[in-house]
């Protein structure tokens, strides 16, 4: 077990910089995800941290010792790669047995250890088999049981459960935080599904553009996202751009095309009046009714143009002005007209707000002609994501 | 009523058909009848006999000369095979694992090379291996000049120099499909540098390394322009005593024969070559993981 220090690492490919300056300090035994979407610099990380990557700046330390030069085959790693890499030379168990193998164990126990892995990943049959006669998840698990097998300081896993259907996911991904918990052993793990590094890590890094955006408790990162790309990356946000006009006790009061919003103000960001402001609330603490009922402070008028049915609720895509949709979490049981006149309302304290910035990318810029729908591309729901943040 | 299946290979297999013809009349055929001829008596001046005999190869199995050059001729492609391989793979390795634009150049050069015909090779060998070449000058500190040319030494070097361009553009084929990230998978679990390259690589590029090692072997076997140059006619290889007896002879029946006996050799050296690698289940298990798959099901049936 080893605390693993990501010491200021950058790095740069023919003038692309692809990390630029990654600071993460992985406590001993900690799950640690790094989150973000395609391409942001997660895997290239996570090599450096096995030393396939050498980092142009910073160090890696394992244990307070500087490992940047140190070879991957004395790092004292477990990894799973996103392309499983199982040896397609050798049968199931020669594959899990790998590094027992390479770490000189007698064949008696080494035998013995990959009955108890095979059994571990449900799959005390295949011992036999070579990787080509497994399935894409099948051989995702044997990837799994070959990194735990010899106990290691640091395992790094590279999407391991990408391949596998939903409910086969869960049942891993709670079998991983079963094993890693046990063994203690301190875990990098790398994915983009939000919902998966929700639910099994104890803090999330949070990447975008080879830089941390946020790193936190996964319920930090949900519930005070501090930026708007941490509010769109993990569940849902809708956005309003405005304007700050007024600071009252406790709350900003913001004007937008449609009127004006409160926001709770907080300590560690600065606000001048004037400024440009962008508010963010997510689509479950939003409440829709058909007519103007509600009270509360932050209410918007608009129109229902779409509704989705998602399983567990009813998403309603509000238009609120041209420029402007909400996607709000509605129950079954009260089902609106689309085209009927509704209003949507929210409690002040479920309020984000940030200084405004263009990005295109989370839906919030000029030059986006269609109207504001931010929807994150996952597939899981928000609410499925609030409830696995709630298990946690 | 006969029904089809949208998988049904067979249609396609009807294909095949004109370039088997096509074998069959440029290589069966001419094979055919220089082995029948080597059962024949040659009546000299080019002509063959009507009578079937099995002279010929009585001849060549009991004089020591044949079957000297014989044993030499395979002694001298195994050694060039084996030098080939060895000098050739790590060139191979770091070819195929190479990401830059260099990479595309290099295999321009090997192909480039691989055409450059052997008389030409040779003659640039010559010069070097000469006894006031540049490689006895470079020796000089060492020992005395040595006699290159004119010795089964300097016709290694010929065939090695020969057939390597060949070797490492098909190693590093069969290299390059073993993918970088089973080698990360090895060191990171542990492997040392030896350990990737002999548990890992070694045995995943076994089959084609073994394949293209065969190539160069069975070109190497029917080489003659490099041991007639660099073996000075001191070098006596079979396809040399062939063109010997073709020409100088005139014996057609019995350059058949020995023709016949070298054709036989290097077929049956690899078809033994083959079964050898065939017998590790291993390798018959990745080509074809279907009858694996099948003999799993059957087993467990049983
Ligand atoms: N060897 C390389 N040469 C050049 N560019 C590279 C190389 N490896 C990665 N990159 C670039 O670095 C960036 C980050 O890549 P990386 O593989 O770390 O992304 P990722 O976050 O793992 O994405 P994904 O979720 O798609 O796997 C990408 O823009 C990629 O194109
Ligand atoms: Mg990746």
């Amino acid at each position: 077990m080893a605390r693993v220090t990501l010491e200021n690492l950058a790095k740069w490919y023919g003038g692309q910089n692809v990390l630029d300056i990654v600071s993460i300090d992985v406590k001993e035994g900690e799950f640690l995800t790094l989150l973000g979407p395609s391409g942001c610099g997660k895997t290239t990380t996570l090599r450096m941290v096995a030393g396939f990557v050498s980092p142009d700046t910073g160090r890696v330390l394992f244990n307070g010792t500087d490992m940047t030069r140190t070879p991957t085959q004395k790092r004292r790693l477990g990894m799973v790669f996103q392309d499983y890499a199982l040896f397609p030379h050798l049968n199931v168990a020669d594959n899990v047995g790998f590094a027992l193998r390479a770490a000189g164990m007698p064949k008696a126990d080494i035998s013995k250890r990959v009955r108890e892995l095979l059994a571990l990943i449900r799959l005390p049959a295949v011992g036999e088999r070579f990787p080509s006669e497994l399935s894409g998840g099948q051989q995702q698990r044997v990837a799994i049981a070959r990194a735990l097998a010899h106990t290691p300081a640091v395992l790094l896993m590279d999407e391991p459960l990408g391949a596998l259907d939903l409910k086969l996911r869960e049942a891993m991904q709670h079998e991983l935080a079963v094993i890693q918990q046990k063994l203690g052993i301190t875990t990098i793990y790398v994915t983009h599904d939000q919902e998966e590094a929700l639910s099994l890590s104890n803090r999330i890094a949070l990447m975008r553009r080879g830089k941390i955006e946020q790193l936190g408790t996964p319920r930090e990162i949900y519930r005070n996202p501090a930026t708007p790309f941490a509010a769109f990356f993990l569940g849902k946000i809708n956005f309003v751009p405005g304007k700050l006009q007024e600071k009252q006790a406790g709350a900003y009061r913001i004007s937008t095309s449609k009127g004006m919003l409160l926001c709770p103000t907080k300590d560690e960001r600065k606000f001048s009046l004037g400024d440009q402001v962008l508010v963010a609330v997510r689509p479950e603490h939003l409440r829709i009714a058909e007519v103007a009922s509600q009270n509360g402070s932050n209410v918007l008028p608009g129109r229902v143009v779409r509704q989705k049915f998602t399983g567990k609720v009813v998403q309603y895509e509000v238009r609120v002005d041209e420029m402007t949709s909400f996607i709000v979490d509605g129950t079954m049981d009260r089902s609106i007209e689309s085209d009927a006149p509704v209003q949507v309302a929210w409690d002040v304290s479920a309020t984000y707000l940030y200084p405004y910035e263009d990005d295109q990318e989370i839906g919030v810029g000029v030059a986006s002609t269609e109207p504001q729908v931010v929807e994150v591309t996952g597939k899981h729901e928000a609410n499925t994501l609030s409830e696995s943040l709630a298990m946690t | 009523m006969p029904v089809t299946l949208v998988d049904d290979p067979r249609p396609w297999r009807l294909l095949l058909i004109i370039p088997l013809a096509v074998s069959f009349v440029l290589f069966a055929f001419p094979q055919a009848y220089f082995i029948a001829a080597s059962f024949h008596e040659n009546l000299g001046y080019g002509r063959i006999g009507e009578e079937w005999t099995l002279a010929n190869y009585v001849r060549v199995f009991t004089d020591p000369l044949y079957v000297g050059s014989l044993l030499r001729t395979i002694g001298l492609s195994a050694l060039s095979a084996s030098i080939c391989l060895a000098i050739g793979f790590p060139v191979s390795y770091v070819i195929a694992r190479m990401t830059s634009r260099r990479k595309a150049t290099l295999v321009g050069l090997l192909v480039a090379a691989m055409f450059i015909t052997p008389v030409v090779k040779d003659v640039g060998l010559i010069i070097l291996l000469s006894q006031n070449g540049v490689v006895n000058q470079a020796l000089s500190v060492f020992s005395k000049p040595l006699g290159w040319l004119g010795s089964e030494a300097g016709v290694v070097v010929g065939l090695v120099h020969f057939t390597l361009p060949l070797i490492v553009l098909l190693l590093g084929t069969v290299i390059s499909t073993v993918p970088l990230s089973l080698e990360e998978a090895a060191h990171a679990h542990g492997a040392s540098r030896a350990r990737v390259f002999y548990g890992v690589i070694i045995p995943i590029v076994k089959p084609g390394m073994i394949a293209a090692t065969l190539m160069v072997f069975n070109l190497a076997m029917g080489a003659f322009t490099t041991p007639a140059l660099l073996g000075g006619g001191r070098v006596l290889t079979f396809p040399i005593l062939i063109q010997r007896s073709v020409i100088l002879d005139v014996d057609y029946p019995f350059a058949a024969s020995l023709s016949t006996i070298l054709l036989v050799s290097v077929f049956c050296l690899n078809v033994l070559a083959g079964y050898l690698m065939s017998r590790q289940g291993r390798f018959r298990r990745m080509a074809s993981p279907a009858p694996a798959a099948v003999s799993t099901f059957v087993k467990k049936a049983a």
